[in-house]
């Protein structure tokens, strides 16, 4: 099936300029700090239309893990991480380039990312499909566990307040149920205002959170004048005993930068963070982490390259995304007229394998273009503000408005984006707030789905093993966070007594 | 007010006001549940976690954890937040502009302005790149056949 896959998408012309595109797209939006992949697909999404289906979604992959590519180069030679998950490579790899070994660096990056890329998307391969013939089984109670299941382990990973994560959640979820309700055909919760009755789309949310919400932040910082650093051709091609102890580290970050990126919430740069602690606790040279680690830089993108494949597992196999990235191309498949999920693998497994055989082939067009174009790409760092600013908020203004052709959804876009930066400056992650919107249809629908299927019998939950098992383990989650909360409240306590003792 | 609270607070107010207009709605029953019932029961959780929280927040000195508590913005800070609110304003604005002139328009006015308020010193090079974007969206909404929409003014203009 893969190769007959592999076969047709390196004959198809359309989907290796789809596939092309999408990977320089994301490396362009990777070295720009700012604009990330998820407000970047956001963005494409409309202009997709035109497109055949597969080669919409071909694209939209390739902006997601090429911008994981390019989010190292602008970390190691200038510091300055383009996404958050290359925030642990700008510590080792800025190291590296100032002791004169930028090539080095930006060599163990790219082929990490290519390994652990692969390793992703082998594993996708391998995970989906039985997944998915499980899944095939689950009903709207399992759906709903999931879902719930989801929000619990994010309120707990996220950091911070797990209560305050949970109740941006479901505020997210809230913002889906304004509008027209699906299973009722009733207008809910429009507060009387007319424009409301459409509810609230996820892409201009999206959009502003992540995207308007950075350019805010970018234009209220000072001119900086970035110089480009020179790395020689030559350069790039280290020698194999430089190589070789990175080579470890690659494979180890590659399968944990997976399993992270599983699980729901900030999947890639979850991964770089837990790659680089597992990586610093099993090197036997701890004390070069921070000061110019090879290894931590093979570590961290081999992660984050791998999580992408990790987070597509969820998506492609049970038709849930985890993540906003995932949501966003969730949306391009249903814009297409294609569902994701169990059924898909079963009824066109002839699309999935598509997908997958064009993340094979990105993975080697990301490596094969980013090593020898890296000065151009860090060139982009060097655009000044006052040119790239206005033309990314157009640029974002008419994809907001071409997804429903209403400037309402630009006016939602802005005052995203406004929530967006009040968000960070008080300390809060916007994520548990997309997610929530993610997951607020799912469990609304399947909550009321599996009470009417149970004529209101709440043991429904644990008729059979496999929801008894997610009931209980959504049970858990609940009284972790609670528990998370009690101990939070202990400590402020104990400040505060502190204080006063002072 | 603690930094963080101020969100605590605001989605205390969005719980509220869910929970207050639910009255128009139908909750249902267990075994037939109502339009209002998902939205209700995700409010009233949406208060208590947010109730919770704050009085956690309040139990301590920073807080929900962050620092700063009252203490006055320093000179770049607040500098960096003026720079915000003018640069929010000025987009506002040109959203706004849509509805008189259309969108490509709109984009390309909004483009020479905020040009120059980022710092693009000559008033014919922010000119000039505002045109070019106007254009651009343009040829942009007509390669991908999106109806922007017209505006009042250019509707009196080109009928």
């Amino acid at each position: 099936m893969l190769a007959d896959a592999l076969q047709a998408v390196v004959s198809s012309p359309s989907l290796l300029w789809a596939s092309f595109l999408g990977v320089l797209l994301g490396t362009v939006v990777g070295v720009l700090p700012g604009l990330g992949p998820v407000a970047t697909m956001a963005l494409l999404l409309p202009f997709t239309f035109g497109l055949d289906p597969l080669a919409g979604i071909v694209l939209l992959c390739g902006v997601y893990y090429g911008a994981m590519y390019g989010g190292s180069t602008t970390s190691i030679l200038f510091r300055v991480p383009g996404e958050t998950s290359s925030l642990m490579t700008s510590i080792d790899g800025y190291e590296l380039s100032r002791q004169g070994k930028a090539g080095l660096a930006l060599f163990v990056s790219a082929v990490g990312s290519f390994v652990a890329g692969t390793m992703g998307v082998v594993g996708l391969s391998y995970l989906a499909p039985p997944l998915a013939r499980l899944a095939l089984a689950f009903g709207p109670y399992e759906f709903l566990m999931i879902g719930l299941l989801g929000l619990t382990v994010l309120a707990n990973l996220m950091g911070g307040s797990p209560l305050r994560n949970l109740a941006m959640a479901l505020a997210g979820m809230l913002l889906t149920m304004v509008g027209l309700d699906t299973l009722s055909g009733q207008v809910r919760f429009t507060f009387g205002l007319s424009f409301l009755r459409g509810g609230f789309e996820f892409l201009p949310v999206v959009m502003g959170l992540y995207g308007i919400s950075e350019l805010i932040g970018m234009a209220a910082r000072g001119e900086r004048v970035t110089q480009v650093a020179k790395v020689r051709f030559r350069e790039l091609y280290p020698s194999w005993h430089e190589i070789r102890p990175t080579l470890g580290s690659m494979a180890r970050g590659g399968v944990v930068g997976f399993l992270v990126g599983l699980l729901p919430g900030p999947a890639t740069s979850l991964a770089s963070f837990v790659a680089y602690a597992a990586e610093k606790a099993s090197s036997r040279f701890k004390e070069l982490f921070g000061k110019g680690s090879p290894q931590a830089v093979a570590a961290v993108e081999s992660a984050n390259n791998s999580a992408v494949g990790g987070a597509l597992v969820p998506l492609l196999a049970l038709g849930i995304p985890f993540s906003p990235a995932t949501a966003v191309l969730l949306s391009g498949f249903m814009i297409h007229g294609l569902s994701p999920g169990p059924l898909m693998l079963q009824q066109s497994p002839g699309m999935f394998w598509t997908i997958v055989a064009s993340m094979y082939v990105g993975n080697v067009i990301c490596v094969v273009f980013n090593l020898p174009l890296v000065g151009l790409f860090a060139k982009v760092m060097s655009i000044p503000r006052f040119i790239l600013v206005p033309s990314i908020v157009a640029i974002c203004a008419v994809g907001a408005y071409s997804v429903r052709g209403t400037m309402f959804d630009v006016w939602v876009m802005l005052a995203a984006g406004v929530a967006g930066v009040l968000l960070r400056r008080s300390g809060q992650s916007p994520l548990p707030l997309a997610i929530g919107m993610i997951l607020g249809p799912i469990i609304d629908s399947s909550l009321r789905q599996s009470l009417i299927m149970s004529d209101g019998k709440l043991t429904v939950f644990l008729a059979n093993p496999l929801s008894a098992a997610l009931t209980g383990l959504c049970l858990l989650g609940i009284g972790y966070s609670l528990y998370g909360a009690v101990v939070q409240a202990r400590r402020l306590r104990a400040e505060a007594a502190a204080d006063v003792t002072e | 007010m603690r930094r963080g609270m101020g969100v605590g607070l605001l989605l205390l107010v969005f719980g509220v006001a869910f929970i207050s207009s639910a009255r128009q709605y139908d909750f249902g029953t267990l075994a037939s549940p109502g339009p209002a019932m998902v939205p209700v029961s995700l409010s009233i959780l949406l208060f208590a976690l947010q109730a919770v929280d704050l009085g956690v927040a309040l139990l301590g000195r920073r807080g929900t954890g962050e620092s700063g508590a009252g203490d006055a913005p320093r000179p770049r800070e607040a500098k960096a937040g003026d720079g915000r609110t003018i640069f929010v304003l000025t987009t506002a604005g040109g959203f706004a502009l849509t509805y008189l002139v259309g969108l490509p328009a709109a984009a390309g006015a909004y483009a020479a302005v905020s040009s120059r308020l980022l710092g693009l010193r000559a008033w014919w090079k922010s000119l000039a790149f505002g045109i070019c974007l106007g254009v651009l969206v343009h040829y942009f909404g007509s390669v991908f056949q999106i109806a922007f929409p017209g505006g009042w003014l250019t509707g009196l203009i080109w009928g």
